[in-house]
C-alpha cells in the first residue's frame, strides 16, 4: 500500500469528522521569504571566497548586523534567532575575521553541552578548510586526549568548550593557557537562553572568574551571544556577563509554512469535565504519522512520561517499522547513546523520537516533519523551541499541541490567542545567590588571590572573604586574601544540579555484566529511585532493589510490571526571616528566608492503563534540609471567617493548585524548581498560608519574582479558573482529583474575589 | 540578616572543607621591613632571613661530609658513578652525559595541596648539591603567601641554569607546579631555566615494580636502600602543618616538614647512586637483568639489550623468565637485521607454557612466508597461531594471515 504524504495527513486532520471535532484551533504560520544583504565591504575576501564556495552569495540581515557590530565596532551583541537560521555565521564571521587579521588572536566558544560543541567544531573546521587557512579550532572537554591538550592550550585559535570544563579544568589551570588568555579577543556564548535558574547563576559566576583571569593577562574580550526567543535576551546577556549589550533581532532567515494545531482530547465525563488522557491521544496520533514513514518527534514533560509513550509506540508500530527506529531521548541517557540517536535522526534511520525538553537545545538532528507536544511544555519560549524541531527550513510542517488535563493546558486550549500573541517569558538568574557566589569566590581565590578593595565584577565581597578566612579556607595576609587549603575547590562544585552529588544508577540484572545506566540528582532520587520504585530507561522497566544513600548508588534490576510508581514528599516549613511584606485587608504577601524539611514518605503503585492506585509502600530515607527563599501568602481571620472550615480548606488547596501551574509559567522555570505548599496553620503565624519556595539552597530569584508579581499572578489565576468549562472544579483548574468536594471552584473564586477587593 | 549570619546558617549547604580546630591567632603584620617573628628559633635551625624589597624568605643550609653514609652508600660514591658513566658509550636515561657530581640538584618540594592547579602553592623548595668539599642541602622556605617573589628570586639566583634536577615524580608534579607558580611572578623574578631533569620514579618503577608493593619513596628507602627514618613527619601532613604555621609563625610547626624534605633530597643521592650501579654493572638477580635489558631496548640500545637478555637465557632457572627473554631477544636480533639468528629464540619462545607463544609463532610464520617463501610451513604456523589467538585483534590478524597464505598455496584456490 502506498504511504500517505504529510499533505494528505494534514487534510485528514482537517476533514475526519471525529478528529476535526477535537481541534480547538488551527493556526497557520505563513512561509517567510529570506531577507538578505550583500557582503559587507570590510569582510575579508578569503571569507567571501569560502562563503561563495558553499553557494552563499549574501548574508541574512541578522548575520550582517552581528558582523557590523561585533566584528567592526567591537561591541557585545546578543542575536535572537530561531533554530536553523544560520546563527553560527553570526559569530564565526567576526571571529574568523579577527584571526585572519591577527594570527595571535584567540576566541573561546561556550556551549551548554559537549554534543553542541562537537557539532560546532565540525562546522567551523569545514569553513576553515574551505578558506585553506592555517587556523586551528579544537574542542576541549573531558573526552579530549591528554596528548593533544598541550597543543590546544598553546596553539588553538578557537577553543570550543562548555562551562563545566571552563570551571574545573581551564580556569583553575590558567597558567597553562597563557596564550589564550593574553590574546582573548572574543567569547562566544551560544544557546544563551539555557543559562537560567541555578545553572545560569553558576555560569554567571564562572564568567566573572573568566573575566577576572582575562583582565589579569591584559585582555578585554568582546562577547557574542545567541539565544532562542525569550522576553529578556538583552537583560539575560547583561546579567550573565556583567557587560552592556546590543540586541540583534532582525532575523532574516526564511521559514516554511507551519501548521500549529491545538488538539483537545475528547470528553469522557461531561459533568466532571474529564477528558481522555493526553498520553493516549499522543500515542495514537504519533503512530498514525509514524506508520506512514513521516519523521516525528514527540515531546513529553517528564522522564517517566517519555518512557511510557516510548514503550507504547514501540509496541504499536513494531510490525511496520521494527523496534529500533523509535527511540527515547532524555537526561540520564549516556552520551554515547545520545550521539547514536542524534545521528540516526539525521540520517533518517530513526523515524521517531520521544524526548523531554533535552532536545529543545540546538543539537543537530536534521529536519523532522511533525512535532507533537504532550501537554503544554510550560513556557511560551519552550513551546516555540519544540515547535522549531519540525520543518526547520523550507518545508511545510505540522505541530500538534495535545492538551492534558492540567489547568494550564486547558487554559491554553481555551485561549489559543493567549499563547500565540504572548511574548515569551523572561529567563531569570541570580548570580548573587549567596551559596553560589561563595562557591565561586573560593574557586576565584584559588585562581588568583584577592586584593583588599577588589570587587568580584562589581560585587562587594569583603564580608565573604572574611567569613572564608574564619573557616580556614582563605588566609588574609598583607593586603591580600590567599587560598590556603589543601583541596581543589572546583571539584566539589557542580554547575548543573542543585545537590552536589548525583545518584548513580547501576543495572545488576546480569550479575556478570553490571553496568551504570544513568544518574540523577539527589532531590529527584528521593522520589524516583527509592527502594521498590519503578525506574524507566529506554523503555525498559527497572525496579530499584537497593538505594545506598550514603554512597549515592541505586541498584536496579530489569522487571516487567503493569504499573509505575509515584512518591509523596512531606514538607515542613519554618520562616526564618521576613525581608519584605505587603499587606492588604484580605491577605498578606511576604518574602524572606525559610527552612524546608522534606522527607519522602510513601509511594503509590499506579496501573499504567487505567491510572488506578493498586498498592503502596513506605519510603525510608533521611530528611533533607533546605535553607532557601520563599514567598508566602497568608489570610487573616476576617477572611477565613467568611467561609466554613471545609470551604476554606478547599479554597486554599484549590488556589495553591492553580498557583502551582500558573507561577512557574510567569517566572519561567520548571515546575520542580518552584514548590507550592499550602498550610492550614503555618507554624510562624498560625494563619492559613501558601508558600512558594525555590528548590535550590539560598534561592535563585524565583520566589522573589513571585513576590513582585503577585497581583499579576492573581489575575492569571482568576482567568484560568473562570475560563474552565467545568461546573464545580475539575483536575483542570482547582484540583487533581474529585475528592475535593463540589464547591472547590466556587470557593476558590470567592477567595480570589476577596483578595481583589482592596 | 547580615551576610555572615546567613552564611553561618547555610553552612551545611556550603561545601567548606574540614574546618580545623586551631585557635585563630592574629598573625603579626609583615608588610613592612621589620623584625622577623621567632627569629631566634630560626637561627637555631641554621636558617637565615633574606629580604627582597619589603618581603623576606627563609633559607636554611645544612652541610654533610662526602663520606657520610646514607643507607647503603656514601655520598662520595657519586664521583665513582659519574666517571663510570663517562666510560659507558651506550645511551641510557640515567647516563650522566658529562655532568660532574657538582652539576646535579637533588630536588623536592612541599606544597599546600596534593592536587595540581594554580592555587596550590609551593612553600618549600629543597635541594642537595655537591660543592666539591661537601654535600650542601639548601631549603628555600616561604614564610607567607605574600613572599613568593622573594622565594623564587633567591632560589633562581642561587641555582645555576646549567644544573640538572634529580627528582622523584618531579616531571609530573613538582616541576609543572613550579612552572605554574613561577608564571604568576614571572615579571619580577629571573626566568625559569630549561633544567635537565632525571625523574628517578620512572627508573625505580622499571627495576623494582615487580618486587615492591609500591614504589613510593619511603618503601624504596626501606626495601632497597637500607634507610630507616626516625620520627619522620609524613608528607601528607605538610599542608596542615604549614597552615598552622601561618596562624602562628613559629618554626616548630614546620620543623618536621623541613627535616622530611631534607631526608628526601639526601635519599635521591643514594637512589641515583644505587640505580646507576645496578645498570652499569648488572650483578644482581636475573629478573633485574631482564628489566635492565628491557630498559635498554626502550632506548634502542639493541646490543646492550641483547647482552642482558642473552645472559638471562643462559643463567636463569626460572622457566617463565627464560622464555620471555628468548622472545624479547628474538625481537632485539630482528631489529639488528639478524633475522635467522632471531628464529632460534622465537622457536624457543614458541614452546608450550610460554606467555608469548602466540607472538613467537606469528614471527615464525612471518619468517617462513616472507624470507624463506615456504608457504606451507607458514600456513601451518599460522593455523596454530589462530588456535592460540585469545583476543579480537589477534584473532583477526591470524585469520587474515591464514586466508592470505591459503590463496598463495597452489592447488588451494580458496
Amino acid at each position: 500500500m502506498r504511504k500517505q504524504t504529510l499533505d494528505e495527513l494534514i487534510e485528514w486532520l482537517r476533514t475526519d469528522p471525529d478528529v476535526k471535532e477535537r481541534i480547538a484551533h488551527w493556526h497557520t504560520l505563513p512561509a517567510q521569504e529570506a531577507k538578505t544583504v550583500s557582503f559587507p565591504s570590510s569582510l575579508d575576501s578569503r571569507i567571501i571566497n569560502a562563503l561563495e564556495k558553499r553557494g552563499i552569495s549574501s548574508l541574512y540581515t541578522h548575520q550582517a548586523s552581528a558582523f557590523e557590530q561585533s566584528g567592526i565596532r567591537k561591541e557585545n551583541t546578543i542575536a535572537v534567532t530561531p533554530t536553523a537560521s544560520g546563527k553560527t555565521l553570526a559569530y564565526n564571521l567576526p571571529v574568523l575575521q579577527s584571526i585572519l587579521a591577527d594570527k595571535n588572536s584567540r576566541a573561546l566558544y561556550l556551549f551548554p553541552t559537549k554534543a553542541l560543541a562537537q557539532d560546532q567544531k565540525s562546522e567551523i573546521n569545514e569553513f576553515i578548510e574551505e578558506m585553506g587557512e592555517d587556523i586551528k579550532s579544537f574542542t576541549y572537554d573531558g573526552d579530549t586526549s591528554p596528548a593533544v591538550r598541550q597543543a590546544i592550550r598553546k596553539a588553538g585559535h578557537v577553543v570550543i568548550t562548555n562551562p563545566d570544563m571552563l570551571h574545573t579544568a581551564i580556569l583553575p589551570h590558567h597558567t597553562k593557557w597563557i596564550s589564550l588568555f593574553e590574546n582573548l579577543t572574543y567569547i562566544v556564548i551560544d544557546e544563551l537562553h539555557t543559562y537560567r535558574g541555578v545553572f545560569g547563576s553558576h555560569v554567571a559566576n564562572v564568567i566573572r572568574r573568566l573575566k577576572r583571569i582575562a583582565h589579569y593577562y591584559g585582555s578585554n574580550p568582546v562577547f557574542i551571544c545567541t539565544s532562542a526567543t525569550i522576553a529578556n535576551p538583552k537583560e539575560l546577556a547583561e546579567t550573565l556577563t556583567g557587560e552592556t549589550f546590543q540586541l540583534i533581532d532582525n532575523n532574516g532567515a526564511p521559514r516554511g509554512r507551519k501548521h500549529f494545531v491545538f488538539y483537545n482530547p475528547p470528553l469522557v465525563h461531561e459533568a466532571l469535565n474529564i477528558r481522555r488522557g493526553a498520553t493516549k491521544e499522543v500515542n495514537e496520533l504519533a503512530s498514525h504519522f509514524l506508520k506512514e514513514n513521516i519523521q516525528t518527534i514527540v515531546f513529553a514533560k517528564s522522564r517517566v512520561r517519555v518512557e511510557i509513550i516510548l514503550s507504547h509506540l514501540q509496541e504499536l508500530v513494531q510490525k511496520e517499522l521494527g523496534p529500533k527506529t523509535i527511540r527515547g531521548y532524555r537526561g540520564g541517557y549516556l552520551p554515547k547513546q545520545r550521539r547514536e540517536i542524534e545521528k540516526g535522526l539525521r540520517t533518517g534511520e530513526i523515524m521517531g523520537v520521544v524526548s523531554t525538553n533535552a532536545l529543545e537545545l540546538g543539537v543537530d538532528i536534521g529536519q523532522l516533519q511533525v512535532c507533537i507536544m504532550t501537554g503544554y511544555p510550560g513556557s511560551v519560549a519552550s513551546t516555540w523551541q519544540q515547535a522549531g524541531r519540525a520543518g526547520r527550513r523550507q518545508d511545510e510542517s505540522l505541530i500538534l499541541f495535545v492538551a492534558g488535563a492540567s489547568p494550564l493546558d486547558q487554559y491554553m486550549i481555551q485561549h489559543p490567542d493567549y499563547f500565540l500573541e504572548q511574548s515569551p517569558e523572561s529567563a531569570r538568574i541570580d548570580p548573587d545567590n549567596l551559596i553560589i557566589l561563595v562557591d565561586h569566590l573560593k574557586c576565584a581565590a584559588f585562581e588568583l588571590p584577592f586584593h583588599e578593595g577588589e570587587q568580584f565584577d562589581g560585587v562587594e565581597i569583603h564580608d565573604i572573604l572574611d567569613f572564608l578566612t574564619e573557616e580556614h579556607v582563605l588566609h588574609h595576609r598583607g593586603r591580600k586574601w590567599y587560598w590556603m587549603n589543601d583541596t581543589f575547590p572546583a571539584h566539589g562544585i557542580s554547575l548543573r544540579s542543585a545537590s552536589q552529588e548525583n545518584v548513580v544508577i547501576i543495572d545488576q540484572t546480569d550479575i556478570s555484566r553490571i553496568k551504570v545506566i544513568g544518574e540523577m540528582d539527589r532531590f529527584s532520587a528521593m522520589t524516583l529511585l527509592h527502594e521498590k520504585a519503578i525506574y524507566l530507561h529506554e523503555g525498559i522497566q527497572y525496579q530499584v532493589e537497593t538505594l545506598d544513600w550514603e554512597e549515592r548508588k541505586a541498584f536496579v534490576q530489569e522487571v516487567q510490571v503493569e504499573y509505575f510508581t509515584d512518591a509523596n514528599l512531606a514538607v515542613e516549613l519554618k520562616v526564618l526571616e521576613e525581608d519584605k511584606v505587603t499587606e492588604t485587608p484580605a491577605f498578606l504577601t511576604a518574602f524572606g528566608d525559610v527552612m524546608v524539611n522534606a522527607k519522602a514518605t510513601i509511594f503509590k503503585k499506579i496501573k499504567m492503563t487505567t491510572f488506578e492506585n493498586i498498592g503502596s509502600g513506605s519510603i525510608h530515607l533521611p530528611e533533607e534540609e533546605l535553607h532557601t527563599n520563599a514567598c508566602w501568602i497568608s489570610f487573616p481571620k476576617r477572611v477565613t471567617d467568611q467561609f466554613t472550615r471545609d470551604q476554606f480548606e478547599q479554597a486554599l488547596i484549590g488556589f495553591a493548585h492553580v498557583l502551582r501551574h500558573v507561577a512557574p509559567v510567569h517566572v519561567m522555570c520548571d515546575r520542580n524548581d518552584l514548590h507550592v505548599v499550602p498550610q492550614i496553620k503555618a507554624a510562624h503565624s498560625e494563619e492559613p498560608t501558601i508558600f512558594l519556595y525555590d528548590r535550590y539552597p539560598g534561592g535563585i530569584g524565583l520566589a522573589s519574582a513571585v513576590y513582585k508579581e503577585t497581583p499579576l499572578l492573581l489575575q492569571k489565576a482568576k482567568q484560568l479558573v473562570q475560563s474552565c468549562p467545568c461546573l464545580a472544579g475539575c483536575p483542570s483548574c482547582t484540583g487533581e482529583d474529585g475528592n475535593l468536594g463540589e464547591e472547590s471552584k466556587w470557593a476558590v473564586m470567592r477567595l480570589i474575589r476577596f483578595m481583589e477587593e482592596e | 540578616m547580615n551576610i555572615k549570619q546567613k552564611l553561618t546558617r547555610m553552612k551545611s549547604h556550603l561545601s567548606t572543607p574540614n574546618s580545623q580546630t586551631v585557635a585563630p591567632l592574629q598573625p603579626p603584620p609583615v608588610t613592612e621591613k621589620q623584625t622577623v617573628p621567632y627569629k631566634d628559633a630560626w637561627d637555631a635551625l641554621s636558617a637565615s632571613i633574606h629580604f627582597l624589597d619589603d618581603a623576606y624568605m627563609i633559607k636554611r643550609e645544612v652541610a654533610y661530609p662526602l663520606d657520610y653514609q646514607h643507607g647503603n652508600h656514601t655520598f662520595q660514591e657519586l664521583y665513582d658513578v659519574c666517571s663510570r658513566w663517562e666510560n659507558e658509550t651506550a645511551n641510557h636515561p640515567l647516563h650522566s652525559c658529562g655532568r660532574r657530581p657538582e652539576d646535579f640538584l637533588f630536588f623536592d618540594t612541599e606544597t599546600t595541596g596534593l592536587n595540581s592547579g594554580t592555587g596550590n602553592m609551593i612553600f618549600l623548595l629543597g635541594g642537595a648539591q655537591f660543592t666539591g668539599e661537601n654535600v650542601k642541602v639548601s631549603q628555600y622556605f616561604l614564610p607567607g603567601p605574600e613572599a613568593e617573589v622573594a622565594l623564587y628570586y633567591h632560589f633562581l639566583s642561587d641555582t645555576p641554569p646549567t644544573h640538572s634536577l634529580v627528582s622523584y615524580n618531579g616531571k609530573s608534579f613538582d616541576w609543572p607546579q613550579l612552572k605554574t607558580r613561577h608564571t604568576l611572578v614571572r615579571e619580577e623574578v629571573p626566568k625559569l631555566p630549561a633544567f635537565g631533569h632525571y625523574d628517578l620514579l620512572h627508573a625505580a618503577r622499571r627495576l623494582f615494580r615487580n618486587r615492591l608493593s609500591s614504589c613510593i619513596l619511603s618503601v624504596v628507602e626501606k626495601e632497597i636502600l637500607g634507610i630507616t627514618r626516625k620520627d619522620d613527619t609524613p608528607g601528607y601532613l605538610a599542608p596542615m602543618l604549614y597552615f598552622d604555621f601561618l596562624q602562628d609563625p613559629h618554626p616548630d610547626f614546620v620543623k618536621g616538614v623541613l627535616t622530611h624534605n631534607e631526608w628526601d633530597v639526601l635519599t635521591l643521592i643514594t637512589l641515583y647512586i644505587d640505580l646507576s650501579k645496578r645498570v652499569l654493572q648488572p650483578t644482581a638477580n636475573d629478573a633485574e637483568m631482564f628489566e635492565i635489558g628491557k630498559w635498554y631496548a626502550h632506548v634502542k640500545e639493541w646490543e646492550k639489550a641483547e647482552w642482558c637478555y642473552e645472559k638471562v637465557t643462559v643463567t636463569t632457572t626460572c622457566k617463565e623468565l627464560r622464555l620471555n627473554s628468548h622472545f624479547l631477544l628474538g625481537h632485539v636480533l630482528k631489529k639488528q637485521q639478524r633475522i635467522p639468528e632471531a628464529q632460534i629464540h622465537f622457536q624457543a619462545a614458541a614452546t608450550e607454557g610460554s606467555a608469548h607463544r602466540y607472538g613467537a609463532i606469528i614471527e615464525l610464520a612471518k619468517y617462513q612466508e616472507h624470507q624463506l617463501k615456504d608457504f606451507e610451513k607458514a600456513l601451518s604456523y599460522s593455523l596454530t597461531a589462530q588456535r592460540l589467538a585469545r583476543d579480537a585483534k589477534s584473532r583477526l590478524e591470524s585469520e587474515k594471515r591464514v586466508t592470505r597464505l591459503q590463496k598463495k598455496l597452489p592447488g588451494n584456490a580458496n
